[in-house]
Parts: structure tokens; sequence; C-alpha cells
């Protein structure tokens, strides 16, 4: 800081109230204070549809690359499930769930803000749980078929996945 | 050093979204912006603005500070660029009105040497030529007729700054379209 910078600093750090601020710019100071407010507690809608947003549009890569549970989008054939067959069956079921579900993780972080990613943290696995029961019935109806066995295998790599996908981009946002 | 560290604290958790955090932030912060603005802004409503605009600022690049970086500087450097931009954009406003109203009164309205009288008769001219409003003419009458400044123009019609800026650059638009379509029409026939 220069010299008048440094002064201005000072002068800053020195301010102490003289005299009541008018009605007028109290009410602006209570404002500030709830807007802010309002930001630190954003709304479970927003949150929400940003996150079902965002999944559908890594669903459309994810589906693009990956056969799940027989339905795949746009290209034929097995896809990255060539690469994860080799790995063994169940292998290829937990992998399949973590890939889909860990990409809409990894890339949430980007597009929650801090106080949305705070807020939606506390509540991850639930969240995690809940988008792959979706995406599953989802993939049901476009002609998806599993066993049981394959569907718990499938959700336990989402799970593992998606905890991972968003800690991970946590971290990232932050470095 | 003590507020370094408490506010250092405070911020931690505000990080985390604590609205005790924030709360207990703002209790020592506000005081200290609004008297350091009291003392470079004179209106309300400037102070207002810078006010409002610094703690949004504030909220939003909190995830900015660095671990290591002292907090009283990063805040008073918010701050004072905050009020920096404030005044630039209140200059730059200014002038950009002035200049596009120029050059919309130089293109409609050929006049080769302008005294007072004929710079009065063109912008009467302009005026007429454009299809504004009767409150737009009364606002470009009294900038440039009359030479107010916009603190006395906010005055006479009893609005805020801020309201008036809002005016002027709508204004602004009607003026650059219009001014547009005029010269079209000049050209066609």
């Amino acid at each position: 800081m220069n010299n008048n910078n440094s002064d201005d600093f000072d002068d800053f750090l020195e301010s102490t109230p003289a005299e009541p601020i008018s009605n007028k710019l109290q009410d602006v100071v209570n404002n500030t204070r709830s807007s802010i407010h309002q930001k630190l507690n954003p709304s479970w809608f927003q949150i929400n549809k940003k996150v079902l947003l965002t999944h559908f549009f890594a669903s459309l890569v994810t589906l693009s690359l990956c056969n799940q549970m027989g339905v795949r989008l746009f290209f034929d054939g097995p896809g990255l499930m060539d690469i994860f067959m080799n790995l063994g069956f169940w292998a290829c079921m937990g992998l399949c769930g973590a890939f889909y579900m860990g990409t809409t993780f990894l890339i949430l972080p980007f597009i929650l803000s801090l106080d949305e990613r705070n807020k939606f943290q506390k509540q991850l696995p639930v969240f995690i749980s809940a988008v792959s029961i979706i995406s599953l019935s989802i993939l049901f109806l476009l002609g998806s078929s599993a066993s049981l066995g394959v569907m718990a295998v499938w959700l336990i790599g989402a799970e593992i996945a998606g905890l991972a996908g968003f800690k991970f981009s946590q971290v990232l946002r932050r470095a | 050093m003590e507020l370094e560290k408490q506010l250092r604290e405070l911020f931690n958790e505000y990080l985390k979204s604590s609205e005790n955090a924030f709360n207990q932030i703002h209790n020592i912060l506000s005081p200290k912006v609004m008297i350091y603005l009291r003392k470079r802004l004179k209106k309300d409503e400037d102070i207002a603005e810078v006010y409002q605009g610094f703690f949004m600022k504030l909220h939003k690049s909190r995830g900015l500070l660095k671990a290591d970086q002292p907090v009283l500087p990063w805040i008073y450097s918010i701050l004072r660029s905050e009020l920096l931009d404030f005044i630039k954009i209140n200059k730059r406003h200014i002038k950009r009105v002035e200049a596009v109203f120029q050059e919309q009164l130089s293109q409609t309205t050929p006049v080769p040497s302008l005294d007072n009288t004929n710079a009065e008769n063109s912008i009467s001219t302009l005026l007429n030529d454009l299809n504004l409003k009767p409150d737009a003419i009364e606002l470009l009458q009294m900038r440039f007729e009359e030479d107010l400044s916009t603190k006395e123009m906010a005055l006479r019609l009893n609005i805020t700054e801020p309201t008036l800026r809002k005016r002027l650059s709508r204004l602004l638009d009607a003026v650059k379209s219009q001014g547009k379509e005029l010269r079209r029409n000049e050209n066609e026939q």
C-alpha cells in the first residue's frame, strides 16, 4: 500500500460511530442483512432444480458413452461397458453406476453456489440415493431390465462415486 | 491484531454459511463501513448503493480469501474498489449520455456555426424531431439547456440520483435508436 492508501486504510480501521445514521440508512443496513441471510439459506427448490438439470445433461453424455443396464443413447454397442466387463460382471455393474452418478456429482460443485453447496452437502448421501433411484426408475421406463442384485451393486457404485466425485470437485474448487 | 484474529475465526465459520458468524461480522463491519462512506459520499442514496454493493461483494467473494491472507486489508480492498467503481460509473455514465446526445445533435441538425441561440435552437429542433415523451424532453432540456448537474436535476424532479441515472440510461437508448431512424429517413429522402 502507498502512503495515501495506507492513510485511507487506517481511517477505515479507526472509523467509529460518531452520530446515529438516518432512518433511511438504517433501513438499508437491515435490508442488506436480511438479503444476505436469504443468500445463506438458499431454497431447496433452486438446489433441486440445479441438481436435476445437471444430472439430465450429464446423463445425455454418460448414456452416450456407456450402456446402462441395456439403455444407451445416440450410439450403438456397449461402449465403456466393454472395458468394465474385463474386470468381471459385478465390477462392471458397480463401475457403471459409479460412472453414471460420479459424472453428475463431479460437475455439481461447479454449478452450485457456495451456500447451496454448504446446504446440499449436509444431505449429500440422501441426494445421491434419491437421484440414483429416480435414474433407475427412468432407465426401467426406457426398457432396461436388471435383477435386484445388479441394482444393489449399481447403487453402491453410484453412492461411492457420487460422494467421492462431489468431495473431489469441492477440493478442486477451493484450490 | 485482536480484531484481525476475531474476523479470521468468524470468516472461517461464515465460509460454512453460518448465519451467526455473518451477524457478528456485520455488527463489526457495518459501523466502520458506514462511517468510512459517510466521510466520502454526501448523499444517503449513494452511501446506500456502495454499502449494499460492498456487503454483497464480500459475501460473493468470501471463498476467495486465502488462509494466510490478512482479513482486514482484504475487506478494505473490496470496500475501496466498490467505492471507486461507483464513482467511475457515475462519471462515465454522465459523459456517455452527453456524448451520445451531442453526436445525435451534430448528425441530425447540420449547423455550421453555433452561437448560443443557434445551439439552443438546434437542441429544440432535435427534441422536436425525436419522438420523445414530455418527461424525457424535460430531462434533456434540464441537462443541456439549463446545464444542471444530476444532483440538481434529481432534486428538482424529487427523485433519487440512482433513479435519475436509470431514466437517463433509458433515454440514452431511445435517443440512440431514434437518432438512427431519423438519419435513415433523411438518407432515403
